[in-house]
């Protein structure tokens, strides 16, 4: 279902459960990426791999090097659903020209850390004896690299693969509400709009 | 029809323990750290064939520099008709004090003597290929004095195993056993229930006796041993 649809949806369940209430377009989809993030906290926090389904792409990011630092990093190119582990809505960092078809077409492999684990294990074994494993910590609007970084690959850029808030998609664009959440989102975004508890949490 | 390689490199173990642990990729570089390690003690205590030799001259005061990546000492040898032949480690051994020259005066590098006293409680047997004393504090070997002839001696050694910028080859016999000590010290840095970190421990020990069986000398080498220090008997 597009962005379009489920905000025009959301609008028709108003008419049948608040037939006064005409909110802004912009009040709705607010409300509604309150309830994007939070639905998917909810739904996914117990295993957050099932999120994958839910990343968006965006091939070729430009990876820079703060010369301050000498730490190599990409800006986000948009916000990001906060989720519970390391890589918060990064669900995946790859490189921009690997080749999935032999297992020697990956070069290199991204893992999430934190930024103080990048601190700490800057001189371990684990990170001197294999280059080709790249840590990375997601801070705020930045994703940076630890020192297994170097400038042939960076100028190769980075895949990103993240989880968006619902203020990011286009209005055409294929929201992907998990499954049997739908009636959920619509509940949650009533409930921040106007302060009515959804009732299935009336139930409980 | 090709059969899969028997060798593992240690991102391929640290992939494999995770997907069979079903643990998270932002975990990833602990667990590689302990494969390291498990793999290290697996180096110095359980696996064969592993020991890493080095040809080094000796320097003028006698001494040999131990190498970085060295971990734990196996021998000092010179070759001999094909074979090493072990220099014997003696703690009295003189060395160096000026750490520049040797002072014959004080016995510094000079040849260990057969039986200082000759009496009935000299026993006289010496090395004759020479005496090796370990100075790991100082990163050094020390050596009396090798007959004239040599400038060069093997050291033998456990090595870190873990190459630096490539790849690591652990061989797949091992991957059960690093496995199990991840598990292991898993549970022991992360403060585990006492019960859990004893299973724990008592499956990597399983593991090691199974690595181990492999490891024994073979019937061959039990044979050849005796023939070395036996002679031949009539027939009865």
């Amino acid at each position: 279902m597009t962005k379009q649809n489920i905000i025009d949806t959301f609008y028709r369940q108003l008419k049948v459960t608040r037939p006064g209430a005409s909110p802004h377009r912009k009040n709705v989809e607010q409300n509604m990426a309150r309830a994007w993030n939070q639905l998917l906290h909810d739904t996914f926090r117990r295993d957050l791999t099932f999120l994958d389904f839910y990343a968006k792409d965006y091939l070729t990011q430009t990876v820079s090097l703060n010369a301050t630092t000498n730490q190599y990093y990409v800006d986000l190119p948009v916000a990001i659903v906060q989720l519970p582990d390391k890589s918060e809505g990064v669900r995946s960092v790859e490189q921009a020209d690997q080749n999935f078809s032999t297992p020697s077409g990956v070069r290199v492999k991204f893992i999430p850390m934190s930024d103080t684990s990048i601190k700490l294990s800057a001189n371990l074994d684990a990170t001197l004896a294999d280059t080709g494993i790249i840590g990375y910590a997601v801070r705020y609007d930045k994703i940076l690299f630890d020192q297994n970084m170097t400038a042939a690959l960076a100028a190769a850029k980075v895949h990103l693969k993240l989880v968006v808030p619902f203020d990011v998609y286009t209005g055409t664009e294929n929201v992907p509400v998990p499954a049997g959440k739908d009636e959920d989102l619509y509940k949650l975004t009533m409930q921040f709009m106007f302060g009515t508890i959804p009732q299935t949490q009336q139930a409980q | 029809m090709a059969e899969l390689s028997g060798i593992k490199t240690l991102p391929d173990m640290v992939e494999e323990y995770l997907f069979l642990s079903k643990k998270p990729m932002d975990e990833y570089r602990r667990y590689q750290q302990l494969a390291i390690n498990g793999f290290k003690e697996a180096k110095l205590f359980h696996l064969k064939g592993f020991a890493t030799v080095t040809k080094l001259t000796v320097s003028a005061i006698k001494t040999i520099d131990i190498p970085d990546d060295y971990m734990s000492f196996i021998a000092v040898a010179v070759p001999i008709q094909g074979q090493y032949w072990w220099l014997t480690e003696k703690e009295a051994l003189v060395f160096s004090q000026s750490g520049v020259t040797l002072d014959d005066d004080d016995g510094e590098g000079v040849d260990v003597n057969d039986s200082y006293f000759y009496d009935y409680q000299s026993a006289g047997g010496i090395n004759t290929e020479g005496y090796i004393k370990i100075d790991e504090a100082n990163r050094r070997i020390i050596l009396n004095k090798l007959v004239s002839t040599r400038t060069e001696v093997f050291l033998l050694y456990t090595s870190t195993g873990v190459n630096a910028g490539a790849s690591t080859y652990i061989p797949e016999r091992a991957k059960n056993m690093i496995f199990a000590y991840i598990n292991w010290m898993d549970k022991v840095f992360t403060d585990e229930h006492p019960a859990k970190i004893q299973m724990s421990e008592k499956h990597y020990f399983q593991e090691v006796d199974k690595v181990k069986y492999l490891e024994a000398p073979s019937l061959q080498a039990f044979h050849d041993a005796l023939l070395e220090v036996t002679n031949p008997l009539p027939q009865r």
